[in-house]
């Protein structure tokens, strides 16, 4: 299991200077090819765990491995080839005068070859639909598209592991369904995506793994289905279920006790339970 | 946790409970004493003061931890005084028999042509005092804010009158904001540096050009950033009517106590004390301070 583990966390516990315990105890071991969903309430400690994965916070106790690297000893710039990390808020990192150098800015950090650079930035661009503004100075973007972006300017590397934290948080739902059409793209293409959210019909749609997170530790590892069912745990992490499940508990009466995680998985469901 | 870490922080300590006005004066007697003198080991006990002074507001030793940068200021003045000291021309009155002491050669005798580029140890020395006034500077300023809660702050100033005339409470706005704004700043630039470093910008390392470069990576986001939320608080004063003319009051007085009168007088004895030491009896002042009338 280990060996084959893409990021692992071994007794990983972390604490802010000042004492502040934020994880404790995680273990975990995130594969290759995995669409990890980590939910959980406000100062849970998902993003202290995700940042975690790259290195941008260090273990108080414990080792994160990262593609065999352990991230106490290894630069953030050297995980960063692994890990590609999209920020919630994209202004903070934009800072170059035209969509391309801000999105080949990494690229040129790892001084690859001029035509990589171009293969590399033209697919990220074309991915998220920016292609046609490369020469627009980023300020002139609106909200949604400095967020795409900013995923455009992660995406160049071409970084096996995709962490985005609350990428739809703040979107509109067009935008929303943009982004996760794209992290399903990439998802397909073999990648490793890892996403904090607190959107759980997303989670119940796309994830195949769930983790939920409540006071710095893991307290439910499992599939979106068996994650949802279980309870006691949906409500002491303050946990709201997605519409579809809301609306097949309010259907439990009658005898329906499945867990649909999609509109049309509940509607078929319905559909078989009336017939039959 | 913010790299640079300069808000007010509650506490019941002493340095807590001082008026502002008095805290101020703390800043004003810093910068007297610092001024006064430039014999290292004088500065080293205003700097200690100072330490002694945070210790008795029981501010923690990690909001204190990005003054590392400090030892750059200080290594930069020992260098620069090191090697052009001598050049000030005028020392006042040095002993006719008084030789610089070399410490060694920026370029050392065995290249061609040296050794050259002497570094004096009185250089060096009169540097390290310019450094250490820095230090005790830059200390002593984050205890009036670490330990002042802004509000207290807008309220003294805005006791202030002399005759009729008061501080603009525009003005007084302006300067709390600033103080206000130094902890937002200052989580912007860590979620930049986060965002930056996530996307493998290299901060450190020793390429001066590649550096500088990295830089504008940080300073571009947080700049455009703190101007955007500054126009978004205009926008906020705008809605809740700033500017109206209208006598504004406050919940809560700020009160001088017996403490206060103590405190200073004490501040006021120290730093006249440390000027007359200075400047009629020549303690704590190295006797080749350069003589410069500007």
């Amino acid at each position: 299991m280990t060996t084959e583990a893409i990021i692992s966390t071994r007794d990983l516990s972390y604490s802010y200077p000042g004492g502040i315990a934020a994880l404790s105890g995680v273990y975990l071991d995130i594969l290759p090819g995995e669409f990890v969903a980590i939910i959980g309430s406000n100062g849970s400690g998902k993003t202290t765990l995700v940042k975690q994965f790259n290195g941008l916070l260090k273990p108080s106790q414990g080792h994160v491995i990262v593609d065999g690297l352990d991230t106490r000893t290894t630069r953030v710039s050297e995980l960063s080839r692994i890990v590609g990390f999209v920020f919630q808020n994209p202004d903070h990192q934009t800072f170059a005068y035209s969509v391309w150098e801000e999105a080949s800015f990494g690229l040129k950090l790892q001084r690859l070859d001029e035509e990589s650079i171009e293969r590399q930035t033209t697919d990220a661009l074309r991915a998220v639909a920016l292609d046609g503004l490369r020469d627009r100075h980023p300020r002139a973007l609106s909200r949604g598209q400095r967020q795409r972006l900013a995923t455009a300017s992660i995406l160049a590397l071409e970084t096996p592991v995709l962490v985005l934290d609350e990428p739809t948080t703040g979107q509109d739902s067009l935008s929303r369904r943009q982004i996760m059409e794209l992290t399903v793209d990439l998802h397909g293409e073999g990648r490793t995506v890892i996403m904090v959210t607190h959107d759980m019909s997303l989670v119940a749609e796309y994830a195949s793994r769930v983790i939920v997170m409540q006071d710095g530790q893991v307290v439910c590892d499992s599939q979106p289905k068996e994650v949802f069912e279980r309870e006691e745990i949906m409500k002491s992490s303050g946990i709201e279920l997605p519409p579809v499940i809301r609306i097949a508990r309010g259907l439990r009466e009658y005898g329906f006790s499945d867990t649909p995680l999609t509109q049309e998985e509940l509607v078929e469901n319905l559909i078989t339970a009336i017939r039959r | 946790m913010p790299t640079i870490d300069i808000q007010y922080f509650k506490e019941d300590s002493f340095v807590h409970r001082l008026h502002p006005f008095t805290k101020v004066l703390f800043e004003i007697a810093v910068l007297v004493t610092a001024a006064a003198f430039n014999e290292p080991l004088f500065l080293a006990a205003v700097i200690l003061a100072i330490i002694g002074v945070a210790a008795l507001a029981r501010i923690p030793a990690r909001r204190f931890r990005y003054m590392w940068v400090l030892i750059y200021i200080v290594l930069f003045m020992v260098i620069t005084q090191g090697v052009w000291f001598t050049s000030f021309g005028d020392f006042g009155d040095i002993d006719v028999e008084f030789e610089w002491r070399t410490l060694f050669h920026l370029w050392p005798a065995w290249a061609p042509g040296g050794p050259r580029i002497p570094v004096i140890f009185e250089g060096a020395n009169y540097g390290f005092s310019l450094g250490l006034r820095v230090v005790a500077i830059s200390l002593a300023f984050p205890i009036l804010v670490l330990t002042t809660h802004p509000s207290d702050l807008t309220r003294f100033l805005s006791q202030i009158r002399i005759g009729p005339w008061r501080i603009p409470y525009n003005v007084i706005f302006v300067f709390t904001t600033a103080f206000r704004y130094i902890p937002t700043v200052s989580r912007e630039f860590d979620q930049t540096l986060d965002a930056q470093r996530a996307r493998g910008v290299h901060f450190g390392g020793f390429n001066p050009v590649r550096q500088i470069k990295v830089l504008t990576t940080l300073f571009v986001p947080v700049l455009t950033s703190s101007l955007l939320s500054a126009h978004d608080l205009t926008l906020a004063l705008e809605t809740r009517a700033f500017g109206a003319p209208t006598e504004r009051t406050f919940i809560h007085e700020v009160h001088w106590r017996k403490a206060d009168w103590l405190v200073t007088a004490l501040l006021i004895v120290v730093a006249v004390v440390c000027l007359i030491m200075a400047n009629r009896y020549g303690l704590g002042v190295l006797p080749y301070t350069p003589q410069r009338n500007i």
